[in-house]
């Protein structure tokens, strides 16, 4: 029987208001929760009745892109502090297939509270669900970790490109400059549109896992794009750089590693769609989830992988594809080599190091020089 | 009748430096009636043989020899359920003999050099067994409780299934039903109220403080940065506890002391001198002795025999010699106690409270894992009773003479790596999460239909035989039910996982604790109900057995 295509709208009116407070905890049959990992990362995971959400469809009208939410995270100063102080920090578009990701923030600690809702076209946010507030756990103070988590441009251009985004947006957290003024990335909305064939993440993946020439142990990424079945693919290559890190799963002498590290990959396929990265097709678990764990061979492509801009695939080759979660993630077993990281990644105290980029489904990876390129017409 | 609660006694320390040495006992409901062997059994049956009876002798030679001691044991409810449970008992039993006939094989038939140690071996199983017969009349529990009236230890306990207790803040009654579940089987099995409760994993959240005042708790372990970063930090770091907002009381763990046992390189318990934990006998028998010895070779189940001693970083191990590991365990005491107290320590910021050590560990650290940690825990207690300016005292004691203590909101931690939620809540466990919340409101939905049948039933231990009435079995099933769902939120099952311990085992364990859970819910909303299959579960997962419907009221 399909469900009635005008259901009682009094009896869970959709907040219009973008404020915090508006949205329900527990609207019937829908929930959204959180959960912390650590000072930086959250678990999230929510369901959305069906009779829900085409209630909220309705009083939306036609979302700015049908089939996406938006997860918006709030920060708190205090325990009891009144959500009507709370400070959105992160907003991250989610694909209707998910039912839970793990949003990576930008300053850690504190206390958290989350919302889920749809973007009309004008731009305005309809929170639909509400989650509890949560305290983010706090790392041991060490002298490994005295910063917070640096802005990661590519998260900001990501966010950038999504149609008609909360003001708040348009500015990077923290400092308070407008996007624009960005000299990394001077244009970074959708009219930076890559000059070449649009990358399939999932073959970028492999590349990075599998690297073309053999490695004497010093390596580095670079963009120079090369022929991979027929698209351009990025390559490794040898250089004579001293800044490469040994990640392997060899052991000398029955010496522990002296850095570990696994690139994962993670998306949520569409019913019956399958998923390949690195040649394994994922298999959906209990959730829907397919989740690809890989040893990183390569430190360097790995870490290149996840610092490369993203930036809108202008509706094709991707705009079907669910969205991915890329990690890497691992431990400095030998603190000698703590200094030899990559900037920009951290390590906390138990010289865990995590990094992570979210790519929608209509973005994709993109070299480098077409970035640059783009920069230096458009200067 | 039920003893009234009972406070420990609160007599006044010989000096202003307190020692709170609290063990933390634990196993998760490990029980698998349905199998003769299995490897989870193992567990309990080792835990139970080199910690928790060693525990008791060390008790009583310090009684005999009137050596004051103060000493706080936590025990969780999952584990009381256990050493009550006479089934497990039988099976201890044929696990003791198992290793006992393999010893003695060894004893005549091994090389000669590993004669003598398994001779020892052999003649230790005897002894373990006789004193838990004997001494203990089968109960080590009531020999605990009886050291427990003499004031020699207090106990404490945990919530009802060790649930990680910061997987389940936001409001849904899990760890409100997790904390009371658990007091209530504490009091079932002791008749006590313990003043202190043991955080599952050390698991903390601001918030958390208020249900345990709730349920009538006056104090709690952190790890130590969840003192030393609380709002406001105190000046003298764990030195001194930190009263929270409602006056519950917040002792962190005391690093430097704690990583004299605990470091992975540098701790008592990797001295060369100790016998080796990883390396079993039952590993170097060939399948035919096995077989010939205790009629199976498949699966190799841990046998407790381990005849070498550390020796060093590599494979090659020397064979253990107890006198040695002894003495070496009585240095180690002499050395913990010289440390203990640095001169150096800052205690500007709380001059009029007692300076304290608060010392939390696993139980089965003293025995099963760290052999000679019984010999270790004794010889402390000996050494402090000579020593005039370290007083032990229990955890309420530790509370009431630290009235005083600073204020402030203790921070988000746990005791885990990296000291955050991640070993609980990562990528390789966060599956488990939806699906145990989907449940819980699963189950919430069914409480709430069945609400009027539940509030008038008041069940103790699952009950086994069938009951020909629809409503009581309907009422079993709804409890069983709440069972199961307690049982998956226990923070053993996700730790193995990501320690990558036994990830199979413990995925499969979730997953069938899922599967009987789907089930009974399925039955109960469908009214297909099947007394075998209630049955099953019930002997399936029989812990928390004090559990009632009553424990989920209002609370999820």
């Amino acid at each position: 029987m399909s469900a009635p295509h005008h259901p009682d709208r009094t009896a869970h009116p959709l907040p219009r208001l973008t404020e915090v407070e508006s949205a329900p905890v527990n609207p019937p049959g829908s929930y959204l929760r959180i959960l912390p990992m650590d000072p930086h990362r959250l678990f999230v995971y929510w369901k959305l009745s069906d009779s829900f959400t085409r209630e909220a469809h309705l009083t939306v009208g036609r979302p700015a892109v049908p089939d996406r939410l938006l997860l918006r995270i709030f920060q708190l100063d205090g325990l009891n502090s009144g959500l009507s102080r709370a400070r959105i920090t992160e907003t991250v578009p989610i694909n209707r297939n998910r039912r839970e990701t793990r949003v990576h923030l930008s300053h850690p600690g504190g206390y958290v509270v989350a919302t889920l809702g749809l973007q009309d076209r004008q731009g305005r946010f309809y929170p639909l669900v509400r989650s509890a507030r949560a305290a983010l756990p706090e790392a041991p103070a060490s002298p490994e970790s005295p910063t917070p988590r640096r802005i990661d441009e590519t998260a900001v251009l990501q966010r950038a490109s999504l149609t008609g985004l909360p003001p708040e947006l348009l500015r990077l957290p923290g400092d308070g400059h407008a996007i624009r003024n960005n000299q990394l990335h001077p244009e970074p909305h959708a009219a930076v549109i890559p000059q070449t064939p649009m990358l399939d993440e999932r073959n970028v993946v492999e590349s990075a896992l599998n690297p073309r020439t053999p490695r004497p142990g010093l390596e580095l990424e670079t963009d120079s794009p090369q022929t991979e079945r027929g698209r351009p693919a990025f390559a490794t290559v040898t250089a004579p750089s001293s800044h490469s890190l040994a990640a392997g799963s060899a052991y000398e002498g029955g010496a522990p590693l002296a850095l570990h590290a696994v690139l994962v990959a993670e998306a949520f396929p569409v019913r019956g769609e399958r998923l390949t990265v690195a040649g394994i097709e994922g298999k959906p678990d209990r959730n829907g989830r397919c989740r690809w764990t890989l040893p990183c061979e390569d430190f360097n492509a790995a870490w290149n992988l996840l610092k490369k801009p993203a930036a809108p695939a202008n509706g094709v080759a991707l705009g079907s594809e669910p969205r991915f979660i890329l990690e890497l993630e691992g431990i400095v077993r030998d603190k000698t080599y703590l200094a030899r990281l990559p900037r920009g990644l951290e390590v906390d105290a138990a010289n865990r190091f995590r990094a992570a980029r979210h790519l929608p489904s209509d973005h994709a990876l993109v070299p480098a020089w077409s970035l640059r390129r783009k920069t230096s017409s458009a200067a | 009748m039920k003893a009234p609660c009972s406070k420990s006694p609160s007599a006044r320390p010989d000096s202003d430096r307190l020692l709170v040495l609290l063990l933390h006992a634990h196993l998760p409901d490990c029980r698998r009636p349905d199998l003769s062997r299995s490897l989870e059994e193992t567990w309990f049956f080792q835990a139970l043989g080199e910690s928790y009876l060693p525990l008791i002798r060390v008790l009583d030679r310090l009684r005999d020899d009137g050596i004051p001691v103060r000493l706080t044991l936590s025990l969780s409810p999952t584990l009381l359920d256990q050493l009550r449970d006479p089934g497990l008992a039988q099976r201890w039993q044929v696990w003791l003999s198992d290793s006992r006939k393999i010893a003695l094989h060894d004893a005549e038939s091994a090389p000669a050099s590993l004669r003598p140690i398994a001779a020892w071996h052999a003649a230790a199983l005897s002894e373990i067994d006789r004193f838990r017969e004997e001494r203990c009349l089968g109960d080590p529990l009531a020999a605990l409780l009886e050291h427990a009236h003499q004031g020699r230890i207090e106990l404490a306990t945990t919530c009802a299934t060790h649930a990680f207790l910061p997987a389940h803040q936001g409001g849904s009654g899990v760890a409100e039903t997790q904390i009371r579940t658990g007091l209530a089987s504490f009091r079932r099995h002791t008749e006590r109220c313990p003043e202190f409760f043991w955080l599952p994993e050390c698991g903390y959240y601001p918030g958390l403080e208020e249900i345990l005042a709730r349920a009538g708790i006056r104090g709690f372990g952190l790890e130590s940065h969840g003192i030393t970063q609380a709002s406001p930090a105190p000046a003298a770091g764990t030195r001194v506890p930190v009263r929270c907002p409602n006056g519950v009381m917040a002792f962190g763990r005391d690093t430097e002391a704690s990583r004299l046992v605990w470091s992975a390189e540098h701790g008592y318990p990797g001295h060369p001198d100790y016998r080796e934990f990883h390396r079993d006998r039952i590993h170097g028998l060939p399948r035919e002795a096995l077989r010939t010895l205790i009629g199976t070779a498949d699966p190799r189940l841990p046998s407790g025999l381990k005849y070498w001693r550390i020796t060093g970083p590599t494979d090659q191990k020397d064979l253990y010699n107890p006198a040695t590991a002894e003495t070496r365990a009585h240095q180690h005491a002499a050395d913990f106690v010289e440390k203990l107290f640095p001169e150096d320590t800052n205690r500007s910021g709380a001059p009029s409270t007692p300076e304290i050590c608060f010392l939390p560990f696993d139980a089965e650290l003293f025995g099963h894992w760290w052999f000679e940690g019984p010999v270790w825990l004794e010889s402390l207690f000996r050494r402090l009773a000579e020593n005039s300016q370290i007083s032990p005292v229990t955890a309420s004691q530790a509370i009431r003479h630290c009235s005083a203590a600073p204020s402030g909101l203790p921070a988000p931690s746990s005791w885990g790596a990296g000291g955050d939620y991640s070993h609980w809540i990562n990528r390789e466990t966060d599956w488990l999460y939806p699906q145990l919340h989907d449940a819980e409101l699963r189950f919430r939905d069914l409480l709430n239909r069945f609400n009027t049948e539940a509030a008038s039933h008041h069940s103790g231990a699952p009950k086994t035989t069938k009951n020909p009435s629809p409503d009581g079995l309907r009422q079993r099933a709804l409890l069983q039910a709440g069972r199961t769902l307690l049982l998956l939120q226990a923070s053993d099952w996700p730790f193995m996982i990501t320690s990558g311990t036994v990830p199979d085992l413990a995925t499969a364990h979730l997953q069938s604790l899922f599967s009987r859970l789907e089930r009974l819910c399925d039955d109960l909303e469908k009214s297909t109900l099947s007394p075998d299959f209630v049955g099953a579960c019930e002997r399936a997962d029989a812990s928390p057995a004090a559990l009632t419907l009553d424990c989920f009221k209002n609370h999820l």
